[in-house]
């Protein structure tokens, strides 16, 4: 059964990946922009916290590695009718992926994939949603995100739970690999603003000017 | 000193030192028993006070052990730290009540727990995050401002690696400030390990029993610089607050001190409090009204049995010193009767102790006095008084020895022939009246009676003892002899004439006799031509010889006899009869 989770739960992200290089054929008229982002360090193991214990004794897996988001913001934004998905599921006693980046108005859903409840809220300004305890296949409704920012989310079954989506109010932004690798293609050509986001305290910007077809290399900090 | 003491009375030395010894034994145990009252009550109010320190420190244990658990979880709460996340304080007091509301809630309290007055949350830079509504608590208007100080001074002192602390704070309320526990909380994000704020929970400190209004014990605690106490006046608290302050330096001690004029000991000890919370201390009086008076009731006892030591000791004093001074004063008198020569004088022996002894000694004392003098009478009676002292006095050489002495004899002429008509009673009287008279001539002129023999009278000048002149003093009590001899013929019954010889030159005078009888006389030549010469004389003559003639000169006229012959002695020996007196009859 386990087996079977995690296959489906590879081949979602399979799906979700493609998607996202899939980009459709206006983005390819822009310019690219690629490099390296170096990522701060995987962060300490949390708290032991003895309130609690995966009751069917199952392994906490270890958070998502950090990663960066890299995005233009841009006032040209192509218009489309149909309304983007994603997917943060809750797989090993983690959110998966650890850091999801959407555009605003963008629909996610919050699939559960361990054998053990699940109990997503977040107090964050820009989504403020508490979606209450929930099993595998009970699929809680999907959620837009409407409002550009941060968007914490927390298990309140399992506190070390912790999952961040980060709204953008654009459609070019591109999230690292672990080793902090990125590549953004599409982007209006032009003067540009060029923004990584590492932390919510941490986010560093550049001005880029972009030429139509060219590939601009770019490595934070 | 010495001279005041020595002046001093038997009677007073012996109450003075009686009297010493009774106030330094009353004294001593006065001292004693002061001291050990004292270090009992000391030992009882530092015993108490730890009790009641322990029994404070559990109590709090109970009733905090609770809340500090819900604190604790409450900062782990995801909800919480979610909030914490955002920044938001009005989610964040919402969180925070709906997980504190049993602890603020009056209904539903927590066993043995007061319902909390206020709850806080701090944000991470330490500055109190202001409430929305009345659910964390309404202060007091005055209250706010200082425990949002106090506060943020306990958040920002607060360890890294503490979770939790503790501490005290004065409250400003409606009417008087009111003490409160206050338990502080760190938040920290346990996933991301960085610290978020902290929460802080106050409860009204309830005065517990012990620290109730008790006349003896008056419990206090001491916050800040302010003594709460509901036991103490005002005046009281500032009194004792005012002394604590001097001595917070140590963590515990005690002095002692009064209120309303009731002497008090006040124990102290520090509590436990975290770093930026003010200074508290636990603090106990305890009135020393009781071992006070106990030890005034001691002390009364003590003098109670020094007073009557004293009493008893002046009239044993005085018993013992006039069982002293009753028999020395009959000695003193005694010795006075003995010294005017009454020797039948004896004290009574009152009893067997020294002084007893003393007086049975006197006793026997003067008996031996007593039978001397009349050894010495009787000796004065049958020897010449003089010979008798010089005896006494054993003033004679042991033997003989020579002397220059005029020996003098008189004896009655017709004697014999006179009293063989008269009885023996007539006789002796006429033996002792003529005897007597020229025993006191004799003695006038600081002669020696050696003997009578019968009618004769035999006395000594020179010896025992010379006075110079010997001859001539010889010659004169001859004179005074027949003087008085003629005197008394012109009173007596019966005419007597005498006559007298007298010799002078070397005799050897001694004690003489067998080894029981001695008597004190001279022996020579000089002693029979003496006698010879009384015998030669005629009725009222005085016959010398020439050594006494020559020793005389002309002093007392005599005149030469032709050579008289004299029985034991060769040839004719000079012999001169001294002229009467003239103006005699």
């Amino acid at each position: 059964m386990a087996r079977s989770d995690s296959g489906r739960a590879a081949l979602l992200s399979g799906l979700i990946w493609l998607a996202s290089l899939g980009a459709p054929s206006w983005a390819r008229a822009g310019a690219v922009v690629e490099g390296t982002v170096t990522l701060p360090d995987r962060p300490p193991p949390p708290l032991p916290n003895s309130r609690y214990q995966t009751k069917t004794g199952a392994e906490v897996g270890p958070p998502d590695a950090p990663a960066a988001v890299i995005f233009v913001e841009s006032s040209v934004r192509p218009s489309r009718a149909d309304t983007r998905r994603a997917e943060m599921a809750q797989h090993h006693y983690q959110f998966a992926p650890g850091l999801l980046a959407i555009e605003r108005g963008s629909a996610v859903m919050f699939p559960n994939l361990d054998d053990e409840y699940h109990s997503v809220f977040s107090y964050s300004k820009p989504k403020r949603f508490d979606l209450g305890r929930y099993r595998k296949n009970e699929q809680p409704a999907e959620l837009v995100f409407d409002q550009p920012g941060l968007v914490k989310l927390f298990c309140e079954i399992h506190d070390h739970m912790r999952g961040w989506i980060l709204v953008l109010d654009t459609p070019y932004f591109a999230k690292t690999s672990k080793e902090g690798r990125y590549r953004l293609d599409g982007v209006p050509a032009g003067h540009q603003l060029l923004k990584v986001w590492v932390d919510e305290d941490l986010v560093w910007e550049r001005p880029v000017d972009l030429v139509e077809g060219g590939t601009l290399h770019a490595d934070f900090p | 000193m010495s001279l005041s003491l020595t002046a001093l009375s038997f009677r007073w030395k012996l109450f003075l030192a009686m009297m010493l010894v009774v106030t330094a034994v009353a004294g001593g145990a006065l001292l004693v028993t002061q001291q050990a009252v004292a270090a009992t009550y000391a030992k009882i109010f530092r015993e108490r006070f730890r009790a009641e320190a322990d029994l404070f420190s559990a109590a709090q244990d109970a009733r905090l052990a609770a809340v500090k658990d819900k604190c604790l979880e409450l900062a782990r709460s995801v909800r919480l730290v979610a909030a914490f996340e955002e920044s938001d304080a009005a989610l964040l007091y919402t969180i925070a009540f709906d997980e504190l509301r049993k602890v603020m809630s009056p209904d539903v309290g927590l066993r043995a727990l007061r319902p909390a007055t206020f709850f806080r949350l701090i944000d991470r830079g330490g500055a109190v995050l202001p409430p929305p509504d009345a659910r964390a608590g309404v202060l007091d208007r005055a209250a706010v401002e200082p425990t949002k100080r106090a506060l943020s001074t306990a958040a920002r002192a607060m360890g890294e690696n503490e979770t939790q602390a503790f501490g005290y704070l004065a409250l400003a309320g409606p009417e008087r400030s009111e003490l409160h526990e206050v338990v502080l909380t760190r938040i920290v994000d346990p996933v991301r390990r960085r610290p978020l704020g902290a929460l802080a929970i106050g409860f009204p400190l309830v005065e517990s029993p012990v620290t109730g209004a008790s006349t003896l014990v008056r419990s206090a605690l001491w916050v800040g610089g302010e003594l709460h106490s509901r036991a103490l006046s005002e005046a009281a608290r500032r009194q004792v607050s005012g002394e604590l302050a001097r001595r917070t330096a140590t963590a515990s001690g005690e002095w002692r001190t009064a209120i309303g004029g009731v002497p008090q000991q006040v124990l102290f000890r520090a509590l436990p409090r975290g770093d930026g919370f003010p200074l508290a201390e636990q603090v106990s009086l305890y009135s020393l009204a009781e071992p006070l008076a106990e030890e005034a009731r001691l002390r009364r006892l003590v003098l109670a049995f020094g007073a009557l030591g004293l009493a008893a000791a002046l009239v044993l004093s005085l018993q013992i010193s006039r069982g002293l001074s009753v028999p020395i004063r009959e000695l003193v008198a005694a010795t006075s009767e003995i010294q005017r020569g009454n020797f039948s004088i004896q004290v009574p022996v009152r009893a067997r102790d020294e002084v007893g002894r003393l007086a049975g000694s006197f006793n026997e004392m003067a008996t031996g006095l007593e039978l001397k003098e009349r050894y010495r009478s009787l000796l004065d009676l049958v020897a010449d008084k003089q010979v008798a002292s010089e005896l006494l006095s054993g003033g004679f050489a042991l033997g003989g020895e020579l002397r220059e002495v005029t020996v003098l004899f008189c004896d009655i002429r017709g004697f014999t022939a006179l009293t063989e008509q008269m009885s023996p009673t007539d006789v002796v009287e006429l033996v002792n009246e003529h005897m007597t008279a020229m025993t006191a001539i004799v003695y006038e002129h600081r002669g020696v009676v050696d003997k009578f023999v019968g009618d004769l009278v035999m006395a000594l000048f020179g010896a025992p003892k010379s006075y110079g002149e010997d001859a001539l003093s010889a010659l004169r009590c001859a004179r005074g002899m027949v003087a008085a001899r003629q005197r008394l013929n012109a009173t007596s019954r019966h005419r007597l004439e005498v006559g007298i010889g007298v010799a002078s030159g070397m005799v050897v005078a001694g004690r003489m006799g067998s080894s029981d009888r001695l008597s004190y006389s001279v022996l020579g030549e000089r002693v029979n031509l003496a006698s010879r010469l009384c015998s030669a004389a005629g009725p009222m003559e005085i016959l010398v010889d020439e050594t006494t003639y020559l020793h005389i000169g002309s002093e007392i006229g005599a005149d030469p006899l032709p050579g008289l012959t004299l029985r034991g002695f060769s040839g004719l020996m000079p012999a001169f009869r001294v002229r009467p007196e003239s103006g005699a009859p």
